[in-house]
């Protein structure tokens, strides 16, 4: 829990403690003079840049009920600043807090409006914290924070009551309806003697009664629980006493002692000063602040400098814990695949065991069989131009007068050749072997239908092998297209004509 | 907010921007770290999967090695495993020249490069080659060309592939020379060998 300051102000005096570890500590009390600022300054200074919570027990404060239409939202907040500008004017420290709604058929809002009229009384410990530039947290009444002491006293379930305490300010009397504030009065009863003191308070008590009733907060016959808070010791007749008075009056006394065990306070400290009660409950919990913006604007930085330095400290630890994990996962990988490792080491030794026992070999046994293999398939498919010159062979044969000038054979993907002589065949574009070959007609004395009848004879001859896909003759020595002109002379064709050359280009099946 | 809050605050985000980085970066280093770990894993489980499979299996690999390691080795001797034999197919040209009768070989060996029809074999770890060749020579006749061929491919040489021949008649005297060559060949054919060098031997 983070240390603060508590600076619980009255008219005459100022009480200042920190608070540290979730409890109140080192407690002074300084007059409410320059003495007394001067003072806190230094209290101050020996804690530097802790925020101040300053409480005021004073007369000057101002509690209103007032119902106003329900609202929400944007129209909720400027009707409630409209009504605070009219109820206090000019007045910073005033503040409205929602009670509930009425149980009517408009079902209104129910405010209390609070405020500390008398700014003047804190200016001079103001000035002071501005100085210091110590941030400050917030202003609150005093009788805000006594809302947690029912809780701690358990008086929880109580329908009316009045919490009465002595505190430097006077006698503070706070009245609770259902557990909600809705009134209180300090009465500086100065100059009083501790024997006529009870009869005092009783009379204030009594007072505080009537007020209830004429305001018609309460009936004057309904039942009222008093709750005096004794810190001092010195009010255990007051029970009595109003008892006596007043026969609706319950009354309940704490004393010294059953305060320090319900707080938690140290004894020493309530000897200092009474008010350690209320700052004590101000250092748990802080009710709801009536200062302006501009005075907290410290705070606000103070607030946002050690939110920045939590974020920062919860990503740093976001960081570690993520790291943390990866770095552990990283272990886990690692010890894994050591063990992999030692699993796979083993698995090889054995394997090496094993192959003792095989035959050397140069290589891998898959290498081996895929070695032989290809070589088996490469012998498969091995062609060469035996078949094709013994088909030409034989259709030369059974053609006399044809002469062989060159034959040209390739093996592969159709070429020139016999794109040439393409016919309708299964497999076009794949391998096969194909021919080109060149001859002439000889002896040649000019008779072309004759040269032509044993070229396509020759063709004929080779179309008739089995391993034979296609025959095309694809030169002629004459060009007989009725698509070309064509000249000579049948006078000179016996001296000038010794041949006639032809081409025909062949293709064997694909698989012989 | 004013400039001065700014101010104010430039500490704290200062520290909170270091934060950041700082805690990005180490987050990331060691997700980095985590990830490099679970790949070495991975490739250690996948390494543990092949040794077990490899030892499963040793049985069958022995069988294949039985069955294969002499035919494999009769392909190292004829040169069709290994480095490619030069040496030997310059021998081999002469000789078949010589044992065929023929009248002289010319050749011209390309540079060595992967065989273009290797996917065709599913080499695996095998690195098909080929150099490409060209051969002129001249005939007595047309059966001359097939048997230097046959010739050839006896003197461990590996193995090879015809592409191309062309078989051209030369014009000849009237006066007939009974060794005299009536044709000339012109061929292209592939060289194939296969190289192991890059595969795992059987016993490491």
């Amino acid at each position: 829990m983070a240390d603060k300051l508590l600076l619980c102000v009255c008219a005459t005096s100022a009480t200042a403690g920190r608070w540290h570890g979730g409890k109140l500590v080192a407690v002074q009390v300084f007059s409410n003079d320059e003495s007394g600022w001067s003072g806190f300054s230094g209290f101050l200074q020996g804690s530097p840049g802790i925020p101040v919570h300053i409480m005021v027990d004073v007369v000057e404060e101002d509690y209103r009920f007032e119902n106003l239409p329900h609202s929400m939202g944007r129209d909720r907040k400027e009707m409630v600043s409209r009504k605070l500008r009219q109820l206090y004017r000019n007045n910073p420290y005033c503040r409205a807090w929602l009670q509930g709604r009425e149980t009517d058929k408009r079902r209104d809002d129910r405010y209390l409006f609070a405020a500390f009229t008398n700014p003047d009384l804190i200016a001079g410990w103001l000035n002071v914290i501005e100085a210091q530039q110590a941030p400050l947290a917030g202003v609150y009444l005093l009788p805000m924070a006594s809302h947690n002491l029912l809780k701690k006293f358990g008086l929880g379930n109580t329908g009316s009551l009045l919490l009465v305490t002595q505190n430097s300010a006077g006698l503070r009397q706070t009245f609770f309806r259902d557990q909600r504030l809705r009134i209180s009065r300090l009465s500086q009863l100065e100059n009083i003697h501790d024997e006529s003191r009870i009869a005092e308070y009783a009379e204030e008590i009594g007072n505080t009664q009537l007020y209830l009733a004429a305001v018609k907060v309460m009936p004057l016959e309904e039942p009222l629980l008093v709750v005096i808070l004794d810190q001092s010791e010195t009010l255990a007749g007051l029970s009595r006493q109003l008892v006596k008075q007043q026969s609706n009056i319950l009354c309940q006394h704490f004393g010294r002692s059953e305060i320090v065990a319900k707080l938690g306070l140290a004894p020493e400290l309530l000897q200092v000063s009474p008010d350690v009660v209320y700052m004590h409950m101000l250092g748990e919990q802080q009710p709801n602040n009536i200062a302006p913006a501009e005075k907290t604007h410290l705070f606000w930085l103070y607030q946002a400098r050690r939110n920045i330095y939590t974020a920062s400290a919860g990503a740093a630890l976001l960081a570690v814990l993520w790291c943390v994990n990866n770095l552990y996962q990283q272990y886990d990988f690692k010890t894994q695949a050591s063990e992999t490792v030692q699993q796979t080491e083993w698995q090889q030794a054995q394997y090496l065991e094993v192959t003792k026992k095989f035959p050397a070999a140069p290589t891998t046994a898959e290498n081996l069989r895929n070695a032989v293999e290809i070589a088996e398939k490469i012998r498969q498919g091995e062609h060469t131009p035996e078949l094709m010159l013994s088909i030409i062979s034989r259709a030369l044969d059974a053609s006399p007068y044809v002469m062989l000038k060159s034959v040209s054979w390739k093996y592969g993907k159709e070429g020139t050749e016999a794109e040439l002589a393409r016919q309708p065949l299964h497999g076009v574009g794949v391998n096969r072997q194909t021919g080109l070959i060149e001859a002439e007609i000889r002896p040649f004395k000019g008779d072309y239908r004759a040269a032509m009848t044993s070229i396509n004879n020759f063709a004929e001859k080779l179309g008739q092998e089995k391993y034979v896909a296609s025959v095309n003759v694809i030169q002629l020595p004459l060009n007989i297209s009725p698509g070309t002109s064509l000249s000579g002379n049948t006078a000179d064709s016996r001296e000038l004509s010794s041949s006639a050359p032809f081409k025909v280009a062949l293709s064997l099946r694909q698989e012989p | 907010m004013k400039s001065s809050d700014l101010r104010a605050l430039r500490a704290p985000l200062a520290v909170l921007l270091i934060a950041l980085l700082t805690g990005g970066a180490v987050v990331f280093y060691s997700k980095h770290l985590a990830d490099a770990s679970s790949q070495l894993l991975n490739q250690q489980q996948n390494q543990l999967r092949e040794a077990r499979i490899r030892y499963q299996k040793s049985g069958d690999e022995k069988q294949i090695i039985t069955r294969y390691l002499g035919d494999y080795q009769r392909l190292q001797k004829q040169g069709f495993v290994g480095t490619e034999p030069r040496i030997n197919w310059l021998d081999g040209l002469r000789v078949a020249n010589q044992q065929a009768e023929l009248f002289g070989v010319e050749y011209q060996i390309g540079a060595q490069q992967p065989y273009a029809l290797a996917a065709e074999y599913n080499p695996g770890n095998l690195a098909i080659q080929q150099s490409l060749m060209k051969l002129n020579f001249r005939l007595l006749h047309e059966g001359d060309l097939m048997r230097f061929f046959n010739i050839l491919s006896t003197k461990g040489v590996g193995l090879f592939h015809l592409n191309q021949c062309k078989l051209e008649r030369l014009d000849s005297n009237a006066t007939t020379v009974r060794f005299q060559p009536n044709l000339r060949a012109e061929c292209n054919l592939t060289w194939i060998t296969l190289n192991p060098a890059d595969s795992t031997r059987s016993k490491q």
